[in-house]
């Protein structure tokens, strides 16, 4: 039981990450492969302000949020005001990630390469669950108002959008803030799990694991990417039996989910107890 | 006070390449000017330049005599300038409706970010849930205007072709602008529907009281639809004047047809 708890509150964490992204990749379109970094930035920041300050957890657990978020300004601000084509920005969100990588392996406050060890477990499975209601309800709230609207009206296209009267920079710099704080925020939660950090977790394999997981989840979807984070945690270790093996059913779990539901599990749709949006009828035939 | 729209000495060049050179144009409020010439003439650079899509390498854009060169093109929009593309553009996951929503929203501030993220509890009542309901309303009145309401609620790349170009249409009139810029709206239609566009665009310029730029190559839709042309060729103005006095310039039909054509 407990370690089946242990997964699900994996899995629950990298969902609060990826719904974060899915904000980002799914609905405005922008593919990163930096997004660690700012779990990393949480995660940091959490085990500091805890271990290091004393702060309470329920603090510093937003505190983690919010010095990612203002984290990702650092790149977000000259990438997305140069207005970056879509692929030169993942490039640039790529050397992000490992920037910060190994800056937190030099600083001392974050003890290096060694990392921080003996953190409180604070990641309940109650508390884990709760952070990702809130983190949907936020993320739904957002996409369904009119600033998601503007962000997905650049996905759809950028040039329309922008002569629309949407303007790209400050609607793709929202977006990155919020994902960046959802990531923070999973990260906050993966320390007080594992209850040990090293930058070497927060690595680019991390950044296309949420990548990967928002894409097989439904590129504009927000509960597509919650599925696949539950699925991408779970699969692997059904297959513990097979030893190493596991790792080529992820990857093959990953090629067959892109071969044969391109759009992702989800595509544009959400789990919903209403009728699918795509299939109603309109009123007047 | 100089003319709606003033453009003196634009010009625009790619590396070599003169696209536009020192063209100078005045449009009055509530008239429709055609834009035509060759192709590669530099129309919808023209186009491109007056919605700051690139910016002038030289001259002034004048709105109401107010300088649109070198703005972005979300703050030309707010200025009351729209267009519509030459091949479509539109929110193709999105329904027709949420199009025009997507536009309305440029005007219609219903809500600010804090409520939308933190006062929108699911299954009650909200500032978001009834601001979203008018945008959802009001969007329903444009879609009349171009007769595609029953549409409302397709997904807009499952719309034949000629209702993408109206939708399209449709989406440019919810920003409410004051200048109106119609990139080849009657390309790929027939000769029937391209008139039909012509009296739909006539009514609603009217009905609305918009100046209209028009590119277009259906020559009798121009010539029904525009009160003045402008005819361009090889990025300068060639011609200038009412659809008859364009229809008999020399240069004009130099251009289009080479020498030594005789009218029939």
């Amino acid at each position: 039981m407990t370690y089946l708890k242990g997964i699900a509150i994996l899995a629950m964490i990298n969902a609060i990450s990826a719904v974060g992204l899915a904000v980002f990749t799914g609905f405005t379109g922008m593919m990163s492969l930096g997004h660690a970094a700012f779990m990393a930035v949480g995660a940091y920041t959490c085990a500091i302000a805890t271990k290091t300050f004393g702060l309470p957890f329920l603090l510093a657990l937003p505190l983690a949020g919010l010095v990612a978020g203002l984290s990702s300004l650092l790149i977000g601000i000259p990438t997305l005001r140069a207005n970056l084509r879509s692929d030169y920005f993942t490039i640039a969100t790529l050397g992000f990630g490992e920037a910060m990588r190994v800056l937190l392996e030099n600083l001392t406050i974050t003890n290096g390469a060694r990392g921080m060890a003996g953190l409180k477990n604070h990641s309940t499975f109650g508390v884990t669950l709760a952070v990702l209601v809130l983190v949907i309800f936020f993320a739904k709230n957002f996409v369904f108002s009119r600033y998601g609207r503007m962000a997905i009206a650049i996905r759809e296209d950028p040039v329309a959008a922008e002569l629309s009267g949407i303007g790209l920079f400050p609607v793709r710099l929202r977006s990155m803030f919020f994902s960046a704080v959802c990531a923070g925020i999973g990260g906050a939660l993966m320390a007080h799990h594992i209850r040990f950090i090293q930058p070497s977790m927060f690595t680019g394999v991390q950044s296309t694991l949420l990548t990967a997981t928002v894409v097989a989840g439904g590129m504009g979807s927000l509960t597509g990417p919650v599925l696949a984070a539950f699925l991408f945690a779970f699969v692997p270790e059904l297959l513990r039996v097979a030893d190493m093996w596991r790792l080529v059913a992820y990857g093959a779990l990953l090629v067959a989910i892109i071969v044969l539901r391109p759009q992702g599990l989800m595509g544009y749709r959400e789990l919903s107890l209403r009728r699918p949006s795509g299939r109603r009828r309109a009123p007047n035939g | 006070m100089a003319d709606f729209l003033d453009i003196r000495g634009l010009t625009k060049h790619f590396g070599g390449i003169l696209a536009v050179e020192d063209l100078s144009l005045s449009v009055a409020q509530g008239t429709v000017l055609g834009i035509i010439g060759p192709n590669g003439a530099g129309k919808t650079t023209v186009f491109n330049l007056i919605t700051g899509v690139y910016p002038p390498s030289e001259g002034e854009l004048l709105l109401e005599g107010q300088s649109l060169a070198g703005l972005p093109p979300h703050t030309i929009v707010q200025r009351g300038v729209a267009r519509t593309f030459q091949n479509i553009r539109l929110f193709r996951n999105l329904t027709v409706r949420q199009n025009i929503v997507t536009a309305l929203d440029l005007r219609q501030k219903p809500y600010s970010l804090a409520q939308a993220l933190l006062c929108n509890p699911p299954f009650v009542e909200s500032p978001v849930k009834a601001g979203e309901r008018a945008l959802r309303e009001r969007a329903m009145t444009y879609l009349e205007l171009v007769g595609i309401e029953a549409q409302a609620d397709r997904r807009a790349d499952n719309l034949p072709y000629g209702l993408q170009r109206k939708l399209e249409l449709a989406r440019a009139l919810a920003l409410e602008p004051k200048l109106l810029l119609l990139d080849e709206p009657a390309a790929g239609m027939n000769p029937d529907e391209s008139m039909e566009l012509c009296a739909l665009i006539r009514s609603i310029q009217r009905q609305l009281s918009l100046t209209v730029l028009v590119i277009e190559h259906h020559m009798d839709l121009v010539m029904e639809l525009c009160d003045r042309l402008c005819v361009l060729s090889f990025g300068k103005k060639l011609a200038e004047g009412t659809p008859a006095e364009i229809q008999s310039d020399p240069a004009v039909l130099k251009a289009y047809l080479g020498e030594g054509w005789v009218r029939a």
